[in-house]
């Protein structure tokens, strides 16, 4: 079974933003708001993958887009 | 009524930038970038079309660059009181709004600042630019100028004046107010570090809507802080753009205004738009230069150095009475000092004003000639 991953994010914004990036590049996702229990700070909307996020996190940084922390679910 | 007044705001807006804020009002009726329901989502999706839209069309390097403001007021007090300090002199034009002389005179009074005007010389970019030149000092740190002066329509060479600035690392801001949508402004290769936009003008959205480009969030500090959607543990301002400078529950509405007002504009083309508001002045400045009652303040309308505004005078009569009495003849247009006393300084035209005329993408040859005739008509009983 896949793994389900939560790129957390800085703000909707930036999260839309990697969406965006992410679809161009093939790789299925979506936005999500994340639970503080999760965020540990307050608010915050995360990319959501369903493979591992290597990749994903490396064309996100090539792109400008901060993650924050990566969840594994 | 026929509506001149469009420097003010235009109207009417396109058919579907009011099919686009009445969809607003029921599909995004949700506050986008705070909750995780999916009513949210959906209008925090659309905000973001909106900003990708406003980012392509001013080709800004990244989409969270852009800023939903209330006004391009608003805009312009964000950057000159978020990124000026204790001891920045600043350069401004001769023919600026208010919007940036009343902000520049109260840090002037406070001590923080200090400022000297550049004149402007219509049809003579270099003329201009080596104004702006003279008046820079060693800790000049910004230089403000309109793309376009509301009264006269006069342009200044923004991408001379972007050019020297880089060059001298020095920021800066453009107020846009009268040339987004009417005049093509590229962020990067005019080399501007502020952007501020008054999109309830050229870009056809309501008002209440404004827009702040900025390439380098980093050297603002936010003057307004408050909710954002982000890090809400954390007491502070987000740092990251363009939560910083956008605190609050944005304008929706407004914002899906602006959407469809640039799509409108990129379906027309801003080229077909601008040629069609230079036929119109052309047209009413023909007319009007050919009788000796009236008194116009600026040469032929040139696309080089002009955006379709147009200001006059009838010989003898306060502009207000003017504006009142085609008023009565199913006309609007604006008169008086059009919130900008320093161009009024340049042209003498402080005590009486001047009568503005705006076209947009609406307005028609025959509306022009009739409000030619109409003017006439003033001036003959007055004569």
């Amino acid at each position: 079974m896949n793994k389900i991953c939560y790129l957390l994010t800085e703000s909707y914004t930036s999260a839309m933003k990697g969406y965006r990036i992410l679809s161009r590049n093939s790789i299925s996702a979506k936005v999500e708001k994340v639970g503080t229990s999760v965020s540990r700070r307050g608010c915050t909307f995360a990319i959501v993958i369903f493979n591992s996020p290597q990749k994903a996190v490396k064309i996100l940084q090539e792109n400008n887009v901060r993650i924050l922390s990566v969840k594994e679910r | 009524m026929i509506y001149f007044d469009n420097a003010a705001t235009t109207y009417p807006k396109p058919a579907a930038v009011y099919r686009g804020c009445e969809e607003a009002l029921y599909k995004f009726g949700a506050n986008p970038g705070r909750s995780g329901h999916a009513f949210s989502m959906k209008t925090a999706e659309m905000v973001y079309s909106a900003r990708e839209t406003v980012a392509d069309f001013f080709n800004a390097s990244e989409v969270e660059n852009v800023v939903f403001t209330p006004n391009c007021t608003a805009s312009i007090n964000m950057v000159l009181k978020g990124y000026l300090k204790n001891g920045a002199h600043v350069v401004i034009s001769n023919l600026e709004h208010n919007a940036v002389v009343r902000p520049i005179f109260r840090l002037k009074k406070d001590g923080i600042i200090d400022y000297s005007v550049a004149n402007v010389e219509e049809g003579n970019e270099d003329a201009t630019l080596y104004n702006f030149k003279k008046a820079i000092r060693p800790n000049t740190k910004l230089v403000v100028c309109t793309h376009a002066s509301n009264v006269f329509g006069i342009k200044l060479p923004i991408r001379k004046i972007g050019e020297f600035c880089r060059n001298r690392k020095i920021h800066f801001l453009v107020d846009a107010a009268q040339t987004a949508g009417i005049v093509p402004i590229d962020i990067k290769r005019d080399k501007i570090d502020f952007l501020c936009i008054a999109s309830h003008k050229g870009l056809y959205a309501p008002m209440g809507t404004g827009i702040l480009i900025c390439e380098n969030g980093k050297t603002l500090k936010s003057i307004i802080e408050g909710g954002t959607g982000s890090s809400s543990l954390d007491f502070s301002q987000p740092e990251q753009m363009p939560d910083k400078l956008e605190s609050g529950t944005v304008n929706v509405v407004g914002i899906a205004g602006i959407l469809h007002g640039i799509n409108t504009i990129n379906k027309v083309g801003i080229k077909t738009i601008s040629a069609h508001e230079f036929m119109i002045v052309r047209n009413v400045y023909k007319q009007l230069n050919s009788n000796k009652n009236i008194k116009l303040y600026t040469e032929f309308p040139d696309e080089r150095y002009h955006v379709p505004v147009l200001s006059f005078n009838i010989l003898g009569l306060d502009s207000g009475y003017v504006i009142d009495e085609l008023s009565k003849r199913g006309f609007a247009l604006r008169g008086g000092l059009h919130c900008a006393p320093l161009a009024h300084l340049s042209k003498g035209t402080q005590e009486i004003g001047t009568v503005r005329l705006c076209p947009s993408m609406f307005t028609t040859i025959k509306e022009s000639n009739e409000l030619c005739k109409a003017i006439f008509n003033i001036s003959n009983q007055k004569n």
